[in-house]
């Protein structure tokens, strides 16, 4: 088991590197100038080189990178252009945010998603299964943006219920929780439901039932448990795109995230904040795989004798 | 009165494109310390005989006709907890396919012990040390370390042990056995048919074993029951059988099987494959494929009669008996 979690934390090197590296170069590939964007439009000639010099982008690519690979490796992640605060700063402030509504809208999109799944994997063909079905199929199909700007019209500007942006009380969490979770709610109830369907026709629900178990222990312990192994998965990499992809939620309610500071940090050109802020996302994303692979190897024998 | 006694079972399979009658009419009676085997192809509707006394036929498969008296009670008139309180505790059942019918995540100590606390309030520590005595008597060693190990680490014969000490943990008086030895090795057939008989020398329990291999019966069986698509063809004690295979079809299973003292240039086989479910012939459901053939076969469905001691075949070679088809 040891040697099993050993193993995969060294997976994730190479892919954290392969983003440091991917991004640093991506950057040189768009276009827009920072020192321009930071000196303003009118700034005299001079003055937007000299930025470029103070901030270092004056050297070759190739120097630049071996530079910011150095820092990282001191695990110092530079300082932002804009606020001239560390990044490492920048981020920590706001993470927080980004990971507490990451939680609850995972939290929200498993009991749903697995409710509604065995719902209709256990009442297969009827008027709920087809229900649950649609609901389903809308949940995967509706723009995020769309649905955030719908609540917002209705809950927030017609019944003035729920504050329609910002972040504080729990009030806030409402909106933003059930538009990240929308997706991950629909996924999560037809995984659930395809693998319930395929479990309950396995030989050892059979065998549960001939050494007669009670039907409710025959789905608890025999169908459902067996039935969400691969759900643990998808709930983990649902987990991972929260934490990094919540751009669009953050932008549309105004919540002061990591999605949010990508966004503004893009627009100004901030590459040691984008940099940053791509690594982090990165880093959650390899960090929550890694748990879900040991979730899932204490889940199932098979995998930890391996 | 017998320990089990089967009238006139329909299951029947209310697909998309019509009804499969896999079990259709069959009566037969199972007494105390038999052993009696049910043989026929695959699709002769002999798990499905099984699964349906056990009423744990799937949908879209369904009971429609008949009565399985059990120890008295009709099962097919229990309610669903009386007939869950009867399964695994009187009756129980051991499958074909040892590897998948063991749940993959649960340790085989517990779902042997499930068996028990099914039924019955016991402690833990009882529960376990009833769960090893088992596993021991199944033949199972080191059966202290391997309770708590997991289904994938025994192999299929060891498996095969574990589901039978699951099916006898409370001493049942009926156990029905799927083709419990088709997926396991030859050597490893020897040992799990052996235990199966040591098990109804000791416990006096019938046993009603599924299987489609003349050698497994041979070996094992009392009496045998031979099916062919969803009916009884033939009933005899198993060396009567044997010896004197009165319907053709038993014959021709027979015929199949290659015998080592004689010199055969050809395995004897029967011709043609077993008709598509939906489309049954009329009359002898055996006709299409029968090398004796008559006019009358085609018509008239042959019911069984007598024709020695204990031993009885539906076929009109023996006395034309049985009802017109309605549909001839």
């Amino acid at each position: 088991m040891a040697r099993y979690i050993f193993k995969r934390i060294l997976i994730g090197i190479p892919i954290l590197f392969f983003v440091v590296t991917a991004v640093f170069f991506a950057f040189r590939l768009i276009p827009g100038d920072a020192a321009r964007i930071i000196a303003g439009d009118e700034a005299p000639q001079e003055r937007v080189e000299q930025i470029r010099r103070d901030l270092g982008l004056d050297r070759p690519a190739l120097v630049q990178y071996g530079a910011y690979l150095a820092k990282l490796s001191r695990g110092d992640l530079g300082v932002s252009f804009s606020s001239r605060r560390p990044v490492a700063v920048e981020i920590a402030s706001r993470f927080w945010n980004t990971f507490s509504l990451a939680l609850a809208a995972i939290t929200l999109a498993t009991i749903v998603g697995i409710s509604m799944g065995v719902v209709s994997a256990l009442f297969r063909g009827t008027i709920a299964d087809h229900v649950v079905t649609l609901i389903a199929l809308l949940g995967i199909s509706i723009p995020v943006f769309w649905l955030g700007l719908l609540m917002m019209q209705l809950f927030s500007v017609e019944l003035g219920w729920l504050p329609a942006a910002g972040y504080g009380t729990w009030r806030h969490f409402v909106m933003p929780t059930i538009t990240l979770s929308v997706f991950s709610i629909a996924f999560i109830t037809r995984m659930t439901r395809s693998s319930l369907l395929e479990t309950i026709q396995q030989d050892y629900v059979r065998t549960a039932r001939a050494k007669g178990v009670r039907e409710r222990l025959v789905l608890l312990m025999h169908s459902l448990r067996n039935a969400l192994l691969p759900v643990t998965i998808v709930v983990g990499l649902r987990f991972g795109y929260m934490v990094g992809g919540a751009v669009i939620t953050e932008e549309v309610f105004a919540w002061p995230g990591l999605g949010r500071l990508l966004i503004l940090s893009v627009a100004q050109r901030d590459i040691p904040l984008v940099q940053g802020l791509l690594l982090v996302f990165a880093t959650s994303f390899v960090i929550v795989n890694l748990l879900v692979d040991i979730l899932y190897a204490f889940l199932d024998p098979r995998i930890r004798h391996r | 009165m017998a320990l089990l006694q089967v009238t006139d079972l329909k299951t029947h399979f209310f697909g998309r494109r019509g009804v499969t009658k896999a079990v259709d009419g069959i009566s037969f009676d199972l007494e105390r310390g038999e052993i009696l085997g049910i043989v026929g192809e695959s699709g002769s509707g002999k798990s499905v005989a099984s699964l349906s006394i056990m009423r744990l036929v799937d949908h879209p498969g369904r009971v429609v006709g008949g009565s399985v008296h059990f120890e008295g009670r009709d099962l097919l008139k229990l309610g669903r907890e009386e007939m869950r309180t009867l399964r695994g505790r009187r009756m129980s059942m051991v499958f074909q396919e040892p590897g998948t019918s063991m749940n993959p995540v649960l340790k085989v100590g517990f779902q042997i012990a499930e068996a028990i606390r099914s039924h019955e309030r016991v402690s833990n520590q009882e529960a376990r040390e009833r769960t090893m005595d088992l596993m021991e008597l199944v033949g199972i060693p080191d059966a202290k370390r391997r309770i708590d190990q997991y289904p994938h680490q025994f192999s299929g014969g060891m498996l095969q042990r574990l589901m039978i000490a699951m099916g006898l943990a409370l001493s049942p008086s009926l156990i029905i056995a799927d083709e419990p030895v088709t997926a396991l090795d030859v050597t490893i057939q020897a040992q799990i048919l052996d235990l199966l008989r040591d098990l109804r020398d000791t416990t006096d329990a019938a046993v009603l074993l599924i299987t489609h291999d003349m050698g497994v019966v041979a070996e094992t069986c009392d009496r045998v029951i031979v099916m062919y698509l969803g009916k009884i063809v033939e009933e005899a004690p198993v060396a009567e059988l044997f010896d004197h295979p009165k319907h053709p079809y038993t014959q021709g299973l027979l015929g199949s099987i290659p015998k080592i003292d004689e010199k055969q240039e050809w395995l004897a086989a029967i011709p043609g494959t077993i008709p598509n479910p939906l489309e049954v012939p009329t009359g002898c459901r055996f006709s299409n494929r029968c090398p004796q053939v008559m006019d009358v076969c085609h018509h008239v469905s042959p019911e069984l009669q007598v024709v020695g001691p204990g031993h009885r075949v539906a076929c009109h070679l023996y006395g034309e008996t049985g009802t017109v088809d309605a549909d001839a």
